[in-house]
């Protein structure tokens, strides 16, 4: 096995080398005994061929006229792509100018304007300065308890500055939930965890319709089951899912997301749709 | 002639062990690695990838000759390799060299010279 292992990789030496030297190579080879001295040549024998294809592909030595093997009529054999060897420049240049054009690519996938594959790379941002913590009002307070609070949001046209709001619930979930059911017959709710644990987020807070002056487009938001759902001129009602009080994704299309922007009291105002990197902000109506 | 043979050197440890291998008769490949042991009492031994890359280098320097396979041998693949004029030459200057290395040492770290016998 590992003879024939070592007789490939003489193989795969140049041609010039393997010619002179490549029986010499197995000779040597049948004449050692043992696993590990095997395993050793072995390696020997891959160093040896990367050497030989990256340092020394100038060398080129042509056997003496005694040991080479003359061919039929004189006519050479199909051996162009055997002998034929790039200089060590030439791969190293070959590698940089490929390198150049990746790194372009990439560059221009990730910032064109054109967005052909429709890729979100999304920029990572460290938070610094305040956390919003929600506030929880008296259970009392019909229907209001899991009402997203978000306080101190800029408004801003940047998604990342939407998403520092960052919500951890203080009160156990099962008060919550339960808050929710008596408040309303109405009332929809739907999960989002957040770092391991579950908010509850009332839907009917949502619901509505949100105009857009440019591009002019109206946006419908209303509840569907348990989930809220989207639908906009010309288009058949998308089903959205929550990964945050204010951010839900599109189902089916999780580039696509929309952002909720809540006022001063907590209320929507308006809302961001993110559609293949194009981004259609709306007012509530 | 001489200062051509100093750009050469030093020599690296693979081509001076081969050319020392080989300065006292002509051997096979088997037979270089086998005296390369022997010489260094099995401390520095040479794989047979960097035995022939080195003695590729060696033949187009002209330093070593390649006599082919010799008659009468065990295995017909085993090709002869010969220490050319110019080889003993930089095997001289590089010990000429080794020996400047030493004394030098020697007399740094104030190490006797070996009695003569």
């Amino acid at each position: 096995m590992l003879r024939r292992l070592y007789r490939s990789a003489v193989r795969l030496h140049p041609s010039s080398f393997r010619r002179r030297f490549g029986d010499e190579m197995l000779d040597i080879f049948d004449q050692q005994k043992g696993r590990l001295v095997a395993l050793g040549l072995m390696l020997d024998c891959i160093f040896s061929l990367l050497r030989q294809w990256t340092l020394r592909p100038d060398i080129d030595i042509e056997l003496p006229a005694a040991l080479l093997i003359p061919t039929a009529d004189h006519i050479p054999s199909f051996g162009t792509l055997d002998t034929f060897r790039p200089r060590a420049s030439a791969i190293i240049n070959g590698t940089v100018l490929s390198l150049i054009l990746f790194c372009m690519t990439v560059f221009a996938i990730r910032y064109s304007w054109i967005h052909v594959l429709n890729l979100r790379i999304r920029e990572v941002e460290f938070v610094s300065g305040q956390q919003v913590y929600p506030q929880t009002r008296a259970s009392g307070s019909a229907g209001n308890s899991t009402q997203p609070i978000i306080q101190g949001v800029k408004k801003s046209n940047h998604i990342s500055e939407r998403l520092r709001v960052d919500v951890v619930p203080v009160e156990p979930e099962s008060t919550q939930t339960k808050s929710i059911a008596s408040s309303s017959p109405r009332a929809s709710a739907a999960p989002v965890r957040t770092r391991g644990v579950t908010i509850w987020l009332r839907l009917e807070l949502y619901v509505g319709k949100y105009i857009s002056n440019s591009p002019s487009a109206k946006i419908s938001i209303r509840i569907e089951g348990d989930h809220l759902s989207l639908a906009a001129a010309g288009h058949p009602r998308l089903a959205l899912s929550p990964v945050s009080p204010t951010r839900f994704v599109i189902v089916g299309a999780e580039n696509n997301y929309v952002d909720f922007t809540p006022d001063g009291q907590g209320r929507i105002c308006g809302l961001s749709l993110g559609e293949g990197g194009n981004v259609i902000r709306a007012q509530r109506q | 002639m001489a200062e051509r043979l100093d750009s050469d050197l030093p020599l690296s440890s693979a081509a001076l062990h081969i050319l020392l291998a080989l300065a006292a008769e002509d051997l096979h490949g088997y037979g270089i690695m086998q005296e390369i042991a022997r010489q260094s009492k099995g401390v520095y031994k040479l794989g047979p990838g960097t035995l022939y890359d080195n003695l590729q280098k060696l033949i187009q320097g002209g330093w070593v000759q390649e006599l082919g396979p010799r008659r009468g041998d065990d295995d017909p693949r085993r090709r002869y390799y010969r220490l050319t004029d110019t080889g003993r030459g930089v095997l001289r200057a590089e010990t000429a060299r080794l020996t400047r290395v030493v004394r030098e040492a020697r007399s740094r770290l104030r190490i006797p010279n070996p009695r003569r016998v």
